[in-house]
């Protein structure tokens, strides 16, 4: 899967669609991973959409974690998870963690769009809709990357062709 | 201090109640002075039943318009919530009244009713009157000059505000309002995939890349815009309850209305009060009255550009103007605006826009 830039698309949270325009093209590249500062360590406090438990950080430390925000209304979410299933495949055997954070919505919606578009990863619910933001990101997809010890590594807002080598070789040279 | 409104009663007792106050059941509100009545009824049953179940139901405004230009009246508001532990009428942020029911047994249906009654007439603000509006007070329209989350003032909506304000030329409240207006129907879009009403973020809006977006957005862009260049302005919102009389089928919903909320805005001018306007609707028309888009010039289009600034035909019904809206008891963040029912869970909060899963449904009903 090769997405035209042209269709890269972001969600804003809850709602808005936005295209970049060439004219406001960032600076950053918008079709790879930016390294991440938040202003704050980030704190994930979100539900397991299989068990119901409340999982943290500290559930999934000792290994990188990839975290994509996504919705089920969110198109661009769902272009983009194949190819995030198949990251997520690429880099098993380097022990990387796939969670697909779905953004606010309830179990009964979520377990109908799985049983069309399939995750292989770890689905956690964020019915607060508040970690979208306090990781700095303001539009749906947000991708997130972590390493072994769960500090923040790298991040991009909007879809990506996450089947491209280049994306998992920036992970993989930068959690090394 | 903020009239509060409260009715309560006790645990283990079947839950029902009016918000007292309101006008006489004997008030008429007469079809020759452009009254229409309607049922609105919002019925909830909680998918999702823990042992800490709340709702909050947002109710029409008691009245929208003062005197001769009063536009809204809620003329009743009954509600019954069977099993509750509490059920309330409540004032809240900014003076915006729920209904605010807890349940504690999740072994029983969660359910809740509320009807109420509006009478709702059409407005049109007198732009060219020569009778000047009575003037609001300085400290009356302090709040509406004020940022909120949603809506910064400084930054990019400042300097936004300032270039649409010099390019025009504009001077006066009317004139400042109206290239803001202008500026939004010929930049902004409707953008489908936007959920619901949109987040109605107005800085995000300016800097997302392509200006698309729906009420909430492009009539909160409006407003941020407005209060930035000095003119109070204000969101109202509501719903939509009947279809359009003017004959537009994107700018009307009738029936079912779970999904017809609708937010609009109306800023102040010295002279002539509180005009309504909705930039968001004429984006609406050019995207959805027919197949495949209108173009600004048809004339379908223009003459809603036209009606839009200074009238909104009121098969619309107002809850609020509140922003940064704290929910009575939520432990969670305060929301930007209180335009959908609300609820929690011991789970987490309920999903607002999907009316299937929180399980709610809002119907209207013509009665005169």
């Amino acid at each position: 899967m090769s997405p035209d830039p042209a269709r890269r698309r972001l969600l804003l949270h809850g709602a808005a669609a936005a295209a970049l325009a060439p004219w406001q093209a960032r600076a950053t590249d918008d079709a790879g991973l930016q390294p991440w500062r938040p202003a704050r360590p980030p704190v994930l406090n979100a539900t397991d959409l299989a068990t119901g438990q409340r999982r943290t950080l500290a559930d999934f430390a000792g290994r990188p974690l990839l975290v994509n925000v996504w919705a089920t209304w969110c198109g661009p979410c769902r272009v983009e998870m194949p190819g995030l299933n198949a990251l997520a495949a690429r880099l098993a055997p380097q022990g990387l963690q796939f969670v697909a954070l779905n953004h606010g919505e309830m179990p009964e919606r979520v377990l109908q769009f799985l049983a069309e578009v399939p995750i292989h990863g770890t689905v956690l619910l964020d019915r607060s809709q508040t970690l979208l933001k306090t990781w700095g990101a303001q539009a749906l997809p947000a991708t997130f990357v972590l390493d072994t010890t769960g500090r923040p590594r790298l991040w991009a807002q909007g879809e990506r062709d996450w089947e491209r080598p280049e994306l998992a070789a920036k992970i993989l040279q930068d959690l090394r | 201090m903020q009239r509060r409104h409260f009715l309560q009663c006790a645990a283990a007792t079947p839950l029902a109640g009016a918000l007292p106050g309101l006008a006489s059941a004997a008030t008429t509100y007469s079809a020759a002075d452009g009254w229409r009545t309607y049922d609105i009824t919002t019925r909830i049953d909680l998918a999702e039943r823990t042992a800490q179940g709340r709702v909050w139901v947002p109710l029409p405004a008691r009245q929208l318009g003062a005197g001769a230009s009063a536009h809204q009246h809620l003329v009743d508001a009954r509600f019954d919530a069977p099993g509750a532990r509490q059920a309330a009428i409540v004032t809240g942020t900014g003076g915006a009244q729920m209904l605010a029911v807890q349940w504690a047994d999740n072994g029983a249906p969660q359910q809740a009713t509320l009807v109420t009654r509006v009478a709702l007439r059409d407005r049109a603000a007198d732009l060219g009157g020569t009778a000047p509006a009575p003037a609001a007070s300085a400290a009356e329209l302090r709040p509406w000059l004020r940022a909120s989350s949603l809506k910064p003032v400084n930054g990019v909506v400042g300097e936004t505000a300032r270039k649409i304000v010099r390019d025009a030329g504009a001077q006066s409240d009317i004139e400042k309002a109206r290239a803001i207006y202008d500026w939004i129907v010929a930049n902004c879009h409707r953008e489908a995939a936007v959920r619901g009403c949109g987040t109605g973020d107005a800085a995000y809006l300016l800097t997302s890349g392509n200006l698309g977006g729906k009420c909430a957005d492009l009539n909160g862009l409006f407003v941020a815009l407005a209060r930035a260049s000095g003119v109070p302005a204000r969101d109202v919102y509501g719903v939509r309850v009947d279809d359009s009389a003017h004959g537009y089928k994107s700018m009307g919903k009738s029936g079912d209305i779970s999904r017809a909320q609708h937010c609009r805005a109306e800023f102040y001018a010295q002279g002539y009060g509180w005009v309504p306007v909705d930039p968001a609707d004429v984006r609406k028309v050019m995207l959805e009255e027919v197949k495949g888009g209108l173009p600004r010039d048809d004339a379908r289009v223009r003459a809603a550009n036209a009606m839009l600034f200074g009238a909104w035909e009121m098969n619309w019904m107002g809850y609020n103007s509140a922003e940064d809206v704290r929910l009575a008891g939520s432990t969670a963040a305060p929301i930007g605006f209180l335009m959908y029912p609300n609820g929690e869970t011991a789970n987490g909060r309920l999903d607002s826009l999907d009316p299937a899963t929180f399980r709610y449904t809002i119907t209207s009903a013509r009665v005169a």
